[in-house]
């Protein structure tokens, strides 16, 4: 339990000892920040603004797709690339808690992010009446969302020495896993990542779902840890 | 103390060790000397179970390393060829970070910092980025991290290379201390070095072990002088 909170602690403030985190937190509220301004001020008899965030969830996570990979590409490639990777390979802390810690530091930088944007919602509070159900809820979703994205990168950050080849690979398996829903077929349409968000944007909770992500997170950890393993092995 | 048991390490079909066996009593020092590309880096991953043997194994204090994980490190302090450090922290704040991967409780750790920094003479810099210290500051603060545990063992990969002959001197005089109550075994290729710190030595020549006693008994035997000459006599001959 120490050895997990003293990683965890390390790489969230990690986030906030380089431009990285505030960067990534300037962007995000940015891009998003101009979307939610369109979204209520711009309107013409097709589209009339109403208190939700229901057209902003997709574009949100979109954004955040594209934000992750730099979140998380640093994460292992770094430890390997400076030595660093010897010291907690040194310690008696196991291939599993090293994942984890490492990965709830990241979820933990998400959460930030996402809270950065919580005048949002606050704003329709004030000008409209908006549901509460699909405020919290597609919160939620953009949360197992992005907690997917940075498991996806913390496996492909721990593939080499390289942050670029770490993004890069995240960029494209990231890209896949989203839109498999379009040219997949039925199956892709199961597996992709975009199609289990829908229920969350329409205040519909549904355990599938849920379960969906939860088991994304799980294999892509699972697999960070066994790639772990083959190191200290061969 | 530190055992090594027929470790043999093959990369591809290279080996860059061959069964190397030793054992080193607790409390002694012990150089672990050997040219360039000799196999001493990878006979001290092994010993401190950072890197997989191909066959054979360690034991420290008794434990093996690969069947008693957890007891076997707890023994080690470790300080790796490049010193393990993340720059963007501060020494203070690095130090705690490692106390807790070594499970160190909080209100422990701080004392625990305390005396390691005390130690390696770090306590005026505690609060500086680790990357705006001199490269000899920064070796200081990866033999700080290697001690936050209090290991009976000291393993340290050439932990002068790449210093000022000053920083060379203060280095070597901390290791003299740390050797006063640990079992210490460093690299190295400076010959002078080792026979300023230590009685023994074992002399790793082509991922063999061509020499293990003390300096005077080798040099009695090889009808040498000093280590030099020893050193020389030993490693001769081979592919370079
Ligand atoms: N990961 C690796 N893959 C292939 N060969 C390796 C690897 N690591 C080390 N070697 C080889 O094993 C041999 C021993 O290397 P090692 O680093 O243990 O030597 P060393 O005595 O520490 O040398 P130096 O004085 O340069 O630090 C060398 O010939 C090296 O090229
Ligand atoms: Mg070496």
């Amino acid at each position: 339990m120490i050895p997990l909170l003293a990683l965890i602690k390390k790489d969230f403030k990690g986030y906030f000892a380089s431009p990285l985190g505030y960067v990534a937190i300037a962007l995000f509220l940015f891009i998003t920040g101009f979307a939610f301004t369109a979204n209520l001020t711009q309107v013409s008899p097709q589209h009339l603004p109403e208190a939700s965030l229901r057209g902003m969830v997709y574009f949100m996570a979109v954004i955040l797709l594209f934000i992750s990979p730099f979140l998380t590409m640093r994460i292992f490639a770094e430890e390997k690339k400076s030595g660093t990777m010897e010291l907690l390979k040194t310690a008696p802390v196991s291939d599993a808690q090293l994942v984890l810690g490492k990965y709830l530091g990241a979820l933990l930088f998400l959460f930030v992010l996402l809270l950065s944007t919580i005048e949002f919602p606050i704003i329709l509070m004030q000008v409209g009446d908006p549901d509460l159900g699909p405020l919290v809820l597609s919160y939620l979703g953009l949360f197992l969302v992005g907690a997917s994205f940075i498991a996806v990168g913390i496996f492909t950050s721990s593939l080499g020495r390289s942050q670029m080849m770490a993004a890069i690979i995240a960029f494209i398996l990231l890209l896949t896993l989203w839109f498999l829903a379009d040219v997949g077929g039925e199956i892709g349409e199961k597996l992709s990542m975009i199609s289990h968000l829908q229920g969350y944007t329409l205040g519909v909770f549904d355990l599938a779902d849920t379960l969906y992500y939860f088991f994304f997170i799980f294999i892509f950890l699972f697999l960070t840890v066994r790639k772990l393993e083959s190191e200290r092995w061969q | 103390m530190i055992q090594a048991v027929g470790m043999t390490k093959q990369y591809g079909s290279r080996k860059a060790i061959q069964d190397v066996s030793f054992d080193i009593p607790a409390g002694s020092i012990v150089g672990l000397l050997g040219p360039n590309g000799a196999g001493k880096t990878t006979t001290i991953r092994i010993l401190t179970g950072t890197l997989p043997p191909t066959s054979g194994t360690a034991k420290i204090g008794g434990y093996d390393i690969f069947e008693e994980t957890d007891q076997a490190k707890r023994q080690i302090g470790y300080l790796p060829e490049t010193p393990p450090i993340y720059p963007e922290m501060t020494v203070e704040d690095y130090l705690d970070f490692v106390g807790g991967l070594w499970g160190i409780r909080k209100k422990e750790r701080k004392e625990k910092v305390e005396k390691a920094l005390t130690a390696v003479g770090l306590l005026e810099v505690r609060r500086r980025l680790i990357g705006n210290l001199s490269k000899g500051y920064k070796q200081r603060v990866g033999l700080a991290q290697a001690l936050i545990h209090e290991p009976k063992v000291l393993v340290l990969d050439e932990p002068t290379i790449g210093l000022d002959p000053k920083q060379i001197l203060e280095i070597r005089e901390l290791i003299r201390n740390f050797a006063k109550g640990m079992t210490v075994i460093f690299s190295s290729h400076i010959l002078q070095e080792v026979s300023a710190l230590c009685e023994r030595v074992i002399i790793i020549h082509q991922g063999k072990i061509v020499a293990n006693d003390t300096i005077a008994g080798l040099g009695r035997q090889l009808g040498k002088a000093n280590l030099e000459e020893i050193f020389l006599s030993t490693t001769a001959g081979g592919k370079e």
